[in-house]
């Protein structure tokens, strides 16, 4: 679950257009005392946390006293893949010969083949109990990771959508609130999002 | 954070994270949502909510089917892919006849034979509200906008007297009761008959197309306007704000085949290649509006749109009663999904969807009819976003 640290003699020759590449591990420490080692590059897919980096406070590891090490770990998981097909990217758009005016897809200089590996990691890390994947969604959330919490509350989406007032309740134990006339109303209201 | 008591649900969520998550679920099911709970219903209502939602909806192309009764459909293409296309009926088919004579967002203007009358309608919520005309005998629809400094929905009236000798414009402000004349002046016309006439080829512009709303002001390319522009400036354009008129170019192909549309925010224009040209057609984009230059951007050529093989194996497959032409002779008109996919319409009755490249991705069919389709030239965004005014209707 630690990111395997890069070794130092073989990430120093990579040429990066803009911002240098640390090697240097950051540790992350769970709400149940756990530590993770990750990448700093991999860390800083979380906005919080990069900003701890650079504030200076993350030199003693970074308690996370809201995240579980089981969602922590998977959250690291999120970073590590995804920070390296960015790396992937601006590895790519460091020459100039490569640009092409249409490319203003982040994803774009990857190839279909990692596209897919992409894709399949992500669909296969958000599918989890719903309490897991909720917990991911509050853990993305507070630790500013876009890319994960779009991700997730898309697959939550996709869980609701085509289903009935009746399922979505049941699926999700929302306790029906509205007095029968109230929801008789909202219905009404709403008729065109129901027949076919 | 999770309870220590137990799992985490779905109500252990803040309010903005639900928003995050509702947002993303297509129209019908943000309808559904609604009932599920007080709070599901509160948070999909606000006008917040579905403006957001509105815009995270893809802009599809119209496609006009005439099948044994009018019916529109909208061409959904899944985001991003040339994955699978979605037609489903705009209006429901009924006793009624009515043509669509605009579209803004998530709006339609349809037009009632029947009543007549002309009506704007959200064919998501199948609301409706009834719009009013100026008093002058022949009344039309010229632009459908939204002005952008106050966020109203507006509509461009073209009002002609009944012996068509005289004409008048008039806006009118989706909500109110009235339409405000507006006074025509544009550059380089003096005499009121040259006016007239230009403004009547505006008229006739729209009904091919409407105008296109870039950068705060509608643009219609007029195919007939040579003679009285001296040949120079063919596109008429009507700044929203100023409420006056001017001239541009158009790259200027003088060919009649061809039309002005937007293209992901940018103006561009097709046109066949040579006046007489069916079979190509060259696609160009402004590149610098204040200077007025246009770019080439490609060309498609029907030579090398497979269509023909494809167009065979479909009519064998499928031993329709009507028999799919097969082979692409001549190209109508075309409609731009997005960067990479084109929608073209082709011998007068069929509309085929291929990309860039010329590579055929599918004959556009509402259930099995292929025939009879034509590109109405109106893109819709769905929206739940109620019809500013005070008399809304249902049906």
């Amino acid at each position: 679950m630690a990111a395997t640290p890069a070794d130092a003699s073989s990430s120093s020759s990579e040429a990066v257009v803009g911002g240098e590449k640390s090697n240097k591990m950051i540790t992350l420490i769970s709400s149940d005392g756990e530590s993770f080692e990750a990448t700093e590059e991999a860390a800083k897919m979380s906005v919080t946390i990069k900003h701890m980096i650079e504030d200076g406070c993350a030199d003693d590891g970074i308690p996370l006293p809201n995240v579980p090490a089981k969602i922590l770990s998977m959250v690291i998981e999120y970073c590590n893949k995804h920070a390296a097909d960015a790396d992937d990217t601006n590895k790519h758009v460091a020459d100039p010969a490569d640009a092409d005016e249409d490319d203003d897809n982040n994803n774009n200089n990857a190839s279909a083949g990692e596209k897919e590996d992409l894709k399949s990691f992500d669909a296969s890390l958000v599918a989890v109990d719903q309490a897991t994947l909720f917990d991911i969604i509050l853990a993305a959330n507070f630790l500013s990771i876009k890319g994960l919490l779009d991700l997730a509350c898309q697959k939550v989406a996709d869980d609701i959508k085509d289903k009935s007032v009746e399922e979505v309740r049941e699926i999700f134990k929302i306790e029906n609130d509205f007095t029968k006339e109230e929801e008789e109303a909202v219905r009404k209201e709403n008729a065109w999002a129901f027949n076919e | 954070m999770p309870d220590k008591k137990g799992a985490t649900m779905l109500e252990d969520l803040p309010g903005e994270i639900m928003d995050m998550i509702l947002i993303r679920l297509p129209s019908k099911d943000v309808g559904r949502c609604r009932v599920v709970n007080t709070s599901w219903r509160s948070a999909t209502s606000t006008p917040k909510f579905m403006l957001k939602h509105h815009r995270r909806q893809p802009l599809v192309p119209i496609v006009d089917a005439h099948g044994r009764a009018v019916s529109h459909v909208v061409f959904g293409d899944v985001g991003g892919g040339t994955s699978s296309q979605e037609l489903w009926p705009l209006v429901r088919e009924g006793n009624l006849s009515f043509t669509l004579k605009g579209s803004c967002d998530g709006f339609l203007i349809i037009y009632h034979h029947t009543q007549p009358s002309f009506f704007i309608r959200n064919p998501v919520t199948r609301k409706y509200v009834i719009l009013p005309q100026p008093q002058g005998q022949f009344n039309f629809v010229i632009g459908f906008y939204r002005h952008h400094p106050t966020g109203e929905y507006r509509v461009l009236w073209f009002s002609l007297s009944h012996d068509s000798s005289k004409s008048s414009v008039y806006v009118l402000t989706v909500g109110s009761d009235k339409p405000r004349r507006i006074i025509v002046k544009i550059p380089t016309v003096s005499s009121p008959s040259v006016e007239n006439r230009l403004m009547n080829e505006v008229h006739f512009s729209s009904g091919f197309s409407p105008p296109v709303h870039h950068r705060g002001s509608l643009h219609w390319w007029l195919s007939g306007s040579s003679d009285i522009t001296g040949g120079c400036a063919d596109t008429i354009v009507f700044d929203t704000e100023a409420e006056s008129f001017r001239w541009m170019r158009s790259p200027g192909q003088h060919c009649p085949n061809s039309m002005l549309f937007d293209m992901k925010g940018t103006l561009a224009f097709w046109a066949g290649s040579t006046p007489a040209s069916f079979s190509t057609m060259d696609v160009w984009v402004m590149q610098d509006y204040e200077a007025q230059i246009w770019a080439f951007k490609y060309r498609i050529e029907l030579s090398t749109v497979e269509a023909s093989r494809q167009l065979y194996l479909t009519s064998y497959k499928k031993k329709k009663r009507t028999p799919i032409d097969s082979m692409v002779q001549s190209f109508n008109d075309m409609a731009v999904l997005n960067e990479r996919e084109l929608l073209v319409r082709f011998n007068g009755k069929h509309v085929l969807h291929c990309d860039v490249d010329g590579k055929f991705l599918g004959l556009v069919k509402i259930g099995k009819n292929q025939h009879c389709m034509r590109l109405a030239h109106y893109r819709l965004q769905e929206s739940i976003l109620p019809i500013p005014s005070h008399e809304m209707h249902q049906g």
